[in-house]
C-alpha cells in the first residue's frame, strides 16, 4: 500500500493510492556448515519478508551410534564415548554413566571419589556456562570481545582439569567404582585460586552483557516459551527454569550428595532469550557457592576406589534410568543388563536433542536474525544432539 | 568410609513395589487395564501394560490430578530378540516430583504403536528416533521421516539382527544398505544393456543409476581395489627381496622419503630397505648396504631369554644398519 499526499490547487485532501503486491516465500538454509549453528545444524526456514514462518530442523549429521557401540563393549569400556557426546560437559556425562554402572551392578564408592567427582562436575557447570557466554555474546554482536574475556576464565578451569587428569576436553577420568587416580596434592588450593579468579570473572562478563542497552534489546522476549509449553517439549535445564518451572534435578531428584549443599535454583520468569542468560549467569554464581562448601568439606586424604572391585562386570539382570542435571539439562543414561559383562542396552537421553527440537515453535513469526539468537540460547551440543 | 547409596540397589529383580506406591495409583485410575508392576534398580516403578492401552494411560495420567505426569523425559526401545520389542516411556511429575516407567511388548515384525505426538510435543523427535532404530511403526505421527540416519536408509541399526560395521566387513555378509530391492533385469531388458556399448561417454552420477549399475560400478570398484592390493603385495615382496623394483618410471615421481635419524628397529628395518635403493634409480648415490639377516624372535613361554636375546639382537641390527644408512645419506 503506498499513501501519497498531493498538495496544491487542484487536490486538498490526499490521494490513497491501494496496490496488491504478490509475495512469494522464500526458503533459506542454514547449515549444515554455518557459523551460527555451533556445530553441523542445518535447518531449512521459510521465510515472508523476515519474518519467519516456518522452520525444518535437519540434524544427525554427527551420529555415530555411541548408543549401538556402547552395547558392542564391556561396562568400563564404553565410558570413552561420554567425553565424545557432549564435550563441554565430559564429567557430567562420565558421571552419569559411571553412576548407572555402580548403581545397577551395587557397588559403593568413597566418599572422597563422590566429592571429587561433584567439584569437577561442577567446575564443568562453570565451563560449559562461560563457553556459552562467549559463544552466545558472538551471536548477538559481541565478536570477540565476550570470547576472549570467557575463554581466559574457561583456559584455567582447564588448566585445573588437566593437572588432575592429564587432558583439558576428553577426561575419561571417572572410572565404574571411583577414580582413576588421586586428584593431585595442590589440588583443593588450586581449586580454591580458579574459584576466586571466576568469580571475578562472572562479575565481568555480567557488566559486560547483562545490562548492555543492544543486547538486552536483541535477547528480551525472543524465542518465548511458556512454560507449559516447554515441558511438553520435554526441555530442562536452564530453558524450562527460564520459563518459570523450578525444576533442578540435583533438587527434584536429589543424587550423589547434593543434599549436603545450600544453594538456590535460579527461576527466570518469561522463559525468552534474555531470561535463559541470566538463569545461566545466576547458575554459575551458585555453582561457585556449592563448590566453595564441597571443598571445605571434602576429606583430605582416604580411599578412591572400593577395597574390593570385581575383575569383569556382570551386574544381575534389570535395568536402570539414571539421570543428573548436565548444563544443559537433564542428561540420562537408560542401561538394561542381561547378566553378562556388555549391557543389553544403551540409551542416552540427550539435553539438547529435547532442547533443540522445541526450535520451531520458538522462531516461528519472529524475525530471522532472531531466529539466530534464538538457536544460540538452547547451547546446543551437536555431538550430544546426534550421538 | 561411608556409603551413599540408597537400599534400592539390594532390590532383587521384578518385585512388587511397597504398597501405596504409584502403582496402585494407576490401579485405581485404570481399573481396567492389567498392570504388571516391578521395581527398577534405580528404585523407579515400571508398569508393563498392553500395547494398546499406551495412549490411554499416557494422556489420563498427565491429565489426572493423583499423577499429572507432564513430562515425558525420555522414550525407547529394547530388542530382546525372540521376546519381541520393549517399547519404554519413562515420565515423570514435576508438581508432585513422582516418577514412574511405562513400557508395552510388541512383535519384533510389524510393530506397530499408537502415537502420542498429540499428548507430549516431545515425542516427535522421540518416536522419529524409535522408528528409524527399531522399526517400529508410530500410527498418527505427523512427520515420520529418518531423522539421525540418512534420509534415504531403510535399516534400524539398533536392531540386534543388525551387526557393527566392521563385523560385517571381517565376516564378508554383503552389506545391503539400501533395502529398496529392485527385481532382477528381464531377460528382453538384460539382452538390451549387452548390446549397448561398453563404455558411456559421461560418467554418470550415483543418484541417477539404477540399482544394477550401481552394484556393477561397485564391483568394479571393489575388483580395482583388488588389483591394487595384489600390485602393491608384488611390489612389496620384490623390494623385500632386493630385486630393482618393477615399473621403474613410478619410482621417479615419488621418491619414498629420507629415513629417519632415528634407528628403524626390528621389523620397520627391512621394508625401510627398500628407500634408498628406490633412491638409487634416480640418484647417483652408491648403493645401500644390504639389510642383514634378522634373528627371529622365539615365545616368551618357550624361551624367556632367548627371546630377550634375540630382541636385543634385532635393535642392535637396526642401529646398525641404520648408521650405515646415515653414512650413505650423508655420501661418504
Amino acid at each position: 500500500m503506498v499513501q501519497r499526499t498531493v498538495e496544491g490547487d487542484i487536490l486538498t485532501e490526499p490521494v490513497v493510492i491501494e496496490r496488491e503486491f504478490e509475495t512469494v516465500d522464500m526458503n533459506i538454509n542454514i547449515g549444515p556448515q554455518h557459523p551460527a549453528t555451533h556445530g553441523v545444524f542445518r535447518m531449512v526456514l521459510t521465510v515472508d519478508g523476515e519474518i519467519v514462518k516456518d522452520a525444518v530442523p535437519y540434524i544427525g549429521y554427527m551420529h555415530r551410534g555411541g548408543e549401538k557401540l556402547s552395547e558392542s563393549l564391556d561396562y568400563r569400556g564404553a565410558l570413552g564415548y561420554q567425553d565424545r557426546t557432549d564435550y563441554l560437559a565430559a564429567f557430567n556425562s562420565e558421571w552419569v554413566y559411571v553412576n548407572a554402572v555402580e548403581r545397577l551392578a551395587g557397588i559403593e564408592i568413597p566418599e572422597r571419589s563422590e566429592y571429587v567427582r561433584l567439584i569437577l562436575a561442577e567446575f564443568n557447570r562453570l565451563l560449559s556456562h562461560f563457553m556459552f557466554m562467549g559463544a552466545f555474546g558472538t551471536d548477538v554482536g559481541y565478536f570477540g570481545t565476550a570470547f576472549t574475556w570467557t575463554f581466559k576464565e574457561r583456559e584455567r578451569i582447564q588448566d585445573l582439569f588437566e593437572a588432575v587428569c592429564g587432558d583439558r576436553i576428553m577426561y575419561n577420568y571417572f572410572r565404574v567404582g571411583g577414580l582413576a587416580w588421586d586428584p593431585h596434592e595442590t589440588f583443593v588450593e588450586d581449586s580454591h585460586w580458579v574459584l576466586d579468579q571466576v568469580e571475578t570473572g562472572i562479575g565481568d562478563v555480567d557488566e559486560l552483557m547483562t545490562d548492555n542497552e543492544v543486547f538486552v534489546a536483541r535477547c528480551r522476549d525472543v524465542g518465548a516459551m511458556s512454560a507449559e509449553q516447554a515441558i511438553s517439549y520435554g526441555v530442562t535445564g536452564p530453558m524450562l527454569r527460564a520459563a518459570g518451572v523450578p525444576f533442578d534435578l540435583r533438587v527434584d531428584e536429589p543424587y550423589s550428595i547434593y543434599d549436603r549443599f545450600h544453594w538456590e535454583i535460579p527461576v527466570g520468569e518469561r522463559g525468552d532469550v534474555y531470561d535463559r542468560y541470566l538463569v545461566r549467569l545466576e547458575e554459575m554464581r551458585q555453582s561457585v557457592t556449592i563448590l566453595r562448601q564441597a571443598l571445605d568439606q571434602m576429606p583430605t586424604s582416604g580411599p578412591i576406589m572400593p577395597e574390593r572391585m570385581p575383575a569383569r562386570l556382570r551386574p544381575e539382570p534389570g535395568e536402570i534410568y539414571m539421570r543428573q542435571e548436565n548444563p544443559r539439562g537433564e542428561y540420562g543414561i537408560y542401561m538394561v543388563s542381561d547378566g553378562t559383562d556388555q549391557p543389553w542396552r544403551v540409551k542416552m537421553r540427550s539435553p539438547c536433542f529435547h532442547n533443540l527440537s522445541s526450535l520451531k515453535p520458538q522462531v516461528l513469526g519472529g524475525y530471522l536474525a532472531d531466529a539466530v539468537v534464538a538457536l544460540g540460547s538452547i547451547d546446543i551440543v551437536l555431538c550430544e544432539v546426534d550421538r | 568410609m561411608t556409603s551413599r547409596r540408597t537400599p534400592a540397589t539390594t532390590e532383587p529383580e521384578r518385585s512388587e513395589p511397597a504398597p501405596g506406591s504409584i502403582a496402585d495409583v494407576y490401579r485405581e485410575v485404570f481399573p481396567l487395564i492389567q498392570f504388571e508392576a516391578a521395581l527398577t534398580k534405580g528404585g523407579d516403578v515400571a508398569l508393563t501394560i498392553p500395547v494398546e492401552a499406551i495412549h490411554d494411560v499416557l494422556e489420563r495420567g498427565r491429565d489426572e490430578a493423583r499423577l499429572q505426569m507432564n513430562l515425558l523425559r525420555n522414550q525407547t526401545a529394547v530388542d530382546w530378540e525372540e521376546r519381541g520389542l520393549e517399547i519404554v516411556y519413562h515420565l515423570y511429575s514435576i508438581p508432585l516430583r513422582q516418577a514412574v516407567t511405562i513400557k508395552s511388548w510388541l512383535p519384533s515384525d510389524g510393530a506397530v504403536v499408537e502415537s502420542v505426538t498429540d499428548v507430549y510435543a516431545m515425542a516427535d523427535w522421540a518416536e522419529r528416533e524409535c522408528r528409524e532404530m527399531f522399526g517400529i511403526e508410530f500410527i498418527g505421527h505427523p512427520d515420520p521421516r529418518n531423522l539421525l540416519l540418512d534420509e534415504d536408509l531403510d535399516i534400524h541399526p539398533l536392531r540386534k539382527s543388525h551387526p557393527l560395521a566392521p563385523i560385517e566387513v571381517e565376516q564378508g555378509v554383503d552389506v545391503q544398505y539400501f533395502t529398496k530391492q529392485h527385481p532382477p533385469p528381464e531377460p528382453e531388458q538384460a539382452a538390451e544393456d549387452s548390446a549397448q556399448p561398453a563404455a558411456a561417454p559421461t560418467r554418470k552420477r550415483a543418484e541417477d543409476m539404477t540399482e544394477e549399475e550401481r552394484a556393477e560400478r561397485r564391483a568394479e570398484q571393489a575388483e580395482r581395489v583388488t588389483r591394487a592390493r595384489e600390485l602393491a603385495a608384488v611390489r612389496r615382496a620384490e623390494r623385500l627381496a632386493g630385486a630393482p623394483p618393477a615399473g621403474g618410471p613410478r619410482q621417479e615421481g615419488a621418491a619414498p622419503p629420507t629415513p629417519a635419524p632415528s634407528a628403524p628397529a626390528t621389523a620397520e628395518a627391512p621394508a625401510a630397505a627398500s628407500s634408498p635403493s628406490a633412491r638409487a634409480a634416480t640418484d647417483d648415490r652408491p648403493p645401500a648396504p644390504p639389510a642383514p639377516e634378522l634373528p627371529s624372535i622365539p615365545d616368551a613361554e618357550d624361551d624367556p631369554e632367548g627371546r630377550a636375546a634375540a630382541q636385543a639382537e634385532r635393535v642392535r641390527l637396526g642401529r646398525e644398519l641404520a648408521a650405515a644408512r646415515r653414512a650413505q645419506l650423508r655420501g661418504q
